[in-house]
């Protein structure tokens, strides 16, 4: 029996076989794109457009006479695609105008880099190729893509995990509908530099994939080299159980969100395995599987039930699918929540464009949708016996007919297996089907572009860039006594290495650098201030002169606001310690700004006097001392009073 | 035989696979630094180093590797390459138009090779149904490949070699005619065919594309859809370029061959009709005309067939501070006739009239046209033109340089009379020059204004 999430063990996953492969795909912090000269726009993206344009993508038929399985799904479904486009981000490159430009050799940088980080060889001369993609994401058809390091790996768990190929190359648009025939992409992203990392099937349960991509994306912001924001970062999940065959995963952009996918696909791969031993248990195998259609218009044209009343006024057709001694397995229960029906509905939807829900009826569950009447007309009509099953589909004449060869195709797949299909993640958890798996991948070689040699002083020179991996910098960060709560942040932050150096070179204490970087400099944000505007260089000078004694601890805090506020030439001027006759001239001034103001609570002196003589010394007495000074000085003057 | 088994490979590579005994289109595993890499041996570009093996990895993605690092390659299998294409039965149908499908280079119609990454042509009517169906609603199409050149290496030979295979099948009885042909020059043939093909009974649609059509974006597609139901269907009898209209893939235009020219290096909707509008707007279950003045399709064969060529033309585009040896050289070296694109309404400098004196003296016709492609030669407004007309050039009107190129070709081919030349030129054949300039034959917009932007991003998806 299959667990709940709650309870599921990673033991559990280890009995019914569970494998798990990653695909990553990491955005490049580049100025540019990959095969243009475009600027490289940072998330969040906004929805500004200036034109549309519209294309259709035909499939170009492999010359062995063969149809890619994904290909041939792409052109049932017919997709005019409409792109969105902004010109400040878009040239004609992307709309497959113009041929490319060289490749972006800051992407080939960072992309070396990587590949060293991760122990994978460099290939010697670089050749881009192209990655055939129908669905639209590109509107050039293909996706230009590069093999730069074969054979790397990453040390996880006491265990080698194995990436075979880490490769380069640009990123697709970004999906935002898709209704009937008509899909609608973004453009922003398209054309982004991206580094794609695959790993071996090493991982036996979600969690271990979980732990692993935050990993790995630890080391990605430990670098810098990549883009941070949504979106950035995505996986594709590969999962397998024993007996079922490898469905994909796409489109995972929340880490979080991975053990729940993992869960529910390996449920469903699990539930359709049943499923399938269920079938055969009645006999229906892929051998003797039967389906009969049957023109329904005549018994539902009257229906009140909606969609179907829709669908027939504006001339659609609607028909209905026999499944002999089916009963009971539509509803087979395949993902949490979701049943077999789910899976039919899906395919329908994906390849014979009818987007509107509920786009099918199942024998098994039919309440509250055609009336009882209709129901037994029906089964009348197509001479179904309480053993059987059946699908009633509608919508478009052409439309519905490639509905039907879909449902048939799904319920014959039921009797083999799981289908190795390409599935979205959604934001429950679950997973919907987007696409048929693709075949060996179509790639062909770029005759647009030369190939690349990469030279040994290249290599050797990003090979000195390489920055310490996250968990060395982790071990740092625990060794020198940082709080746990914080380790993180620091490990991944930009300034990491300069903190390294406030810490060793100038003995500042972790807990203060926590206070500066971790709060102090988030707080100045909220108030309007920018971060970005404060440089390396003058964290460390003021450090410096912190740690020289030329300002107070206090004086960091006030040194750094003027540093973001552009008002370096006050530091140190303004920030000298106040010398103890400054201290008790800045009393007296408080004295006398009391006495011009009626205090009516007498306790509250002390606090106002010690205000007044912190804004007048800002930054150049500590508030402790002035506390004293105050508390002192009052006590003097009740004394003598 | 060695030639093709190490293709491309010399020096320290190619001896490398002759001492390990594996020659190109053998998947092998090679050991290289410590890796062991299988793939199967490409072949190599010969403009390229000897110093590396170029491999197709299984995943399909190719490398190359650097010759100093391989220490052994061992054979698995030599992969056979079979270039079989798809065919599949073509209908016939007889109540369908016989259309013709002349090829004569471009990759209008080819397949990627999956093991080679080579584009190799599908010409054959089998191949051309399993590459686009469509086709075959429109029309019985039967197909020649007559040659193979790339379109800016075309001369006199192809020329004359389309024109005389276009006559014979009008002669044969088809019901329109499509040529395949590169865009580069594409413009030149269709003005050159309206010259030696006059008052053709039915369509001559030339086509091209400018994404080879392996690639899942290609016009191509599009473009052969246009052109074939324009051949098969449509009533415009004349020579004529077929090609995508907007950014969108929504449509073809049809532009008459002697007012159409390639405007962009390489996008879609290159091809633009200068001076005036085009004949119609294609999609694959429309043709609507956009003007009334075609020549109409008719059911007898005749025809006006005059094929000529004179290759001792030139065509110069001037610019300022040129000197006048280019054109005493054109002279000296027995060129007959030379079109001049001008700046502005038709200008040159002065340091150039003494040569074009003497070319004019020499029996030389020279005619002018405009560098600005839009708008005529008119050369009585400045001292200049006058000037130069005295010199004995010849204002050509709003002929496009490239068109009056290829009318001078064909005219000094068929006379050497000074007058004849002239009055030949001058007298419009097939709307090379037209009586008037409409005021949508000049609209080129600029990106930018605002007003244009906002009109742009409504119409745009539709347009």
């Amino acid at each position: 029996m299959f667990k709940d999430f709650g309870e599921i063990t990673e033991n559990d996953y280890r009995a019914i076989g569970f494998r798990a492969g990653l695909e990553i795909h990491q955005q490049l912090d580049t100025r540019q794109k990959l095969f243009c000269r475009c600027p490289a726009p940072h998330p969040p993206y906004d929805d500004f457009f200036h034109i549309e344009i519209a294309r259709t993508l035909r499939p170009a038929l492999s010359e062995l006479g063969e149809i890619d399985p994904s290909i041939l799904m792409e052109f049932k479904s017919q997709k005019k695609i409409i792109y969105k486009i902004n010109r400040d981000t878009i040239c004609t490159y992307e709309l497959d105008q113009s041929p490319p430009f060289e490749i972006n050799q800051d992407a080939l940088d960072i992309a070396i880099y990587y590949c060293l980080k991760f122990n994978a060889k460099i290939v010697d001369e670089i050749y881009v190729c192209r990655k055939y993609h129908l669905d639209g994401s590109i509107p050039s058809g293909y996706q230009r893509t590069a093999m730069i390091g074969l054979q790397g790996f990453y040390e996880f768990k006491g265990k080698k995990i194995h990436f075979p190929e880490i490769t380069l190359e640009e990123d697709a648009a970004r999906e935002i509908s898709d209704k009937y025939h008509i899909r609608e992409y973004f453009t922003d992203r398209l054309g982004i530099p991206l580094i794609e990392i695959v790993t071996e099937p090493a991982f036996t349960s979600p969690q271990e994939v979980k732990e692993f991509a935050e990993a790995i994306r630890n080391e990605f912001l430990a670098t810098g080299e990549v883009r941070k924001g949504s979106g950035t970062l995505r996986m594709d999940l590969n999962i397998s159980i024993n007996g079922s065959e490898r469905c994909e995963i796409k489109g995972v952009d929340k880490i979080s969100k991975i053990p729940i996918l993992g869960y529910n696909e390996a449920l469903r791969q699990w539930n359709l395995l049943r499923l399938r031993d269920a079938l055969h248990t009645r006999n229906i195998t892929p051998e003797n599987f039967k389906a009969t259609v049957y023109d329904l218009h005549n018994v539902l044209k009257h229906t009140f039930f909606y969609p179907i009343q829709q669908a027939i006024k504006n001339n659609g057709e609607v028909y209905c699918i026999k499944l002999p001694n089916w009963a009971g397995f539509l509803k087979w229960p395949t993902q949490r929540y979701t049943t077999f029906a789910q899976e039919i509905s899906e395919r329908v939807k994906v390849i014979a464009c009818l987007t509107d829900y509920p786009n099918i009826i199942v024998s098994d569950i039919i309440d509250n949708t055609i009336s009882r009447e209709e129901i037994d007309k029906t089964k009348k009509f197509i001479g179904a016996t309480s053993n059987d099953g059946f699908v009633i589909v509608w919508g478009p004449p052409e439309d519905v007919q490639i509905a039907i060869e879909e449902i048939k195709n799904r319920a014959y797949e039921a009797t083999i297996g799981v289908p190795p299909e390409s599935r979205r993640a959604l934001p429950e958890g679950t997973t919907a089907f987007e696409r048929v798996l693709p075949g060996p991948q179509r790639m062909y070689p770029d005759t647009d572009l030369p190939h690349i040699n990469i030279s040994k002083s290249r290599v050797e020179r990003l090979r000195l860039r390489l920055k310490e991996s996250y968990s060395d910098r982790v071990k740092w960060c625990e060794a020198f006594g940082f709080p746990p709560s914080a380790i993180k942040r620091i490990c991944t932050s930009d300034r990491y290495l300069l903190i390294k150096e406030l810490v060793e070179k100038f003995r500042i204490h972790p807990n203060f650098i926590v206070r500066i970087f971790l709060e102090y400099l988030p707080f100045l944000e909220k108030r309007g201030l920018k971060t970005k505007v404060l440089t390396n260089e003058q964290i460390r000078t003021i450090f410096a002169m912190y740690s020289k004694g030329e300002i107070l601890r206090t004086g960091v805090f006030t040194a750094i606001e003027f540093a973001m506020r552009g008002e370096c030439d006050k530091i140190p001027s303004h920030l000298r310690p106040a010398t103890n006759d400054e201290l008790e001239q800045a009393y007296n001034q408080a004295v006398e700004f009391l006495s011009q103001n009626r205090i009516y609570h007498n306790e509250k002196r002390a606090e106002i006097l010690t205000g007044y003589i912190m804004r007048m010394l800002r930054g150049r007495v500590e508030g402790k001392t002035v506390k004293e000074f105050v508390a002192q000085k009052l006590e003097k003057e009740n004394g003598s009073n | 035989m060695e030639a093709t088994e190490y293709k491309g490979y010399k020096g320290k590579a190619l001896s490398l696979l002759k001492s390990f005994g594996v020659s190109v289109w053998s998947e092998v595993k090679i050991k290289a630094n410590g890796n062991e890499i299988v793939g199967i041996i490409l072949p190599r570009s010969e403009i390229a180093d000897d110093s590396h093996i170029v491999v197709k990895l299984r995943s399909g993605y190719n490398i190359g590797i650097s010759v100093e690092k391989i220490t052994s390659i061992e054979f698995i299998e030599r992969v056979e390459h079979h270039q079989v294409l798809q065919k599949q039965e073509v209908p016939f149908d007889p109540d369908k138009p016989n259309v013709k499908l002349i090829s004569t280079g471009g990759t209008i119609a080819s397949r990627m090779n999956y093991r080679t990454g080579a584009v190799v042509p599908a010409f054959e009517p089998e191949e051309l149904y399993a590459f686009v169906p469509k086709l075959f609603d429109y029309c019985n199409l039967t197909t020649q490949k007559l040659y193979s050149v790339l379109s800016e290496d075309i001369g006199p030979e192809e020329w004359m070699g389309i024109a005389s295979a276009v006559a014979s099948d009008i002669e044969a009885g088809y019901e329109g005619i499509v040529i395949g042909h590169g865009t580069d020059t594409m413009h030149y043939t269709s003005a050159l065919l309206s010259f030696i093909i006059q008052n053709p009974p039915i369509p001559i649609v030339l086509v091209g594309s400018q994404r080879s059509s392996d690639r899942p974006a290609s016009d191509a597609p599009l473009n052969l859809i246009h052109s074939v139901k324009v051949a098969a269907e449509s009533d415009i009898a004349e020579v004529s370029v077929c090609a995508l209209g907007p950014t969108s893939d929504n449509y073809g235009l049809l532009h008459r061959g002697t007012r159409v020219r390639k405007m962009h290096s390489s996008h879609r909707s290159t091809f633009r009709t200068i001076g005036d509008i085009p004949l119609a707007i294609v999609k694959a279950d429309e043709i609507r005309t956009l003007r009334k003045d075609y020549n109409k399709r008719r059911k007898d064969r005749q025809f006006n067939f005059q094929l000529a060529f004179e290759e001792k033309v030139a065509l110069i585009y001037y610019y300022p501070n040129m000197k006048p040896d280019i054109i005493d050289a054109l002279v000296d070296n027995g060129y007959r006739g030379i079109v001049i694109a001008g700046t502005g309404l038709g200008h040159v400098n002065r340091q150039i009239y003494p040569a074009l004196k003497r070319a004019t003296d020499s029996r030389v016709v020279v005619f002018m046209t405009v560098q600005t492609l839009w708008g005529y030669v008119q050369m009585y407004v400045y001292e200049t033109g006058r000037n130069i007309m005295e010199l004995g050039v010849v204002p050509g009107a709003n002929m496009l340089p490239e068109v009056a190129y290829m009318k001078l070709c064909w005219v000094l081919g068929r006379t050497n009379k000074p007058e004849e030349i002239k009055e030949i030129m001058l007298t419009p054949i097939a709307g090379e020059i037209t009586e008037r300039e409409p005021i949508d034959a000049y609209l080129i917009f600029q990106g930018g204004i605002p007003e244009i932007d906002d009109w742009l991003k409504q119409i745009s998806k539709n347009f």
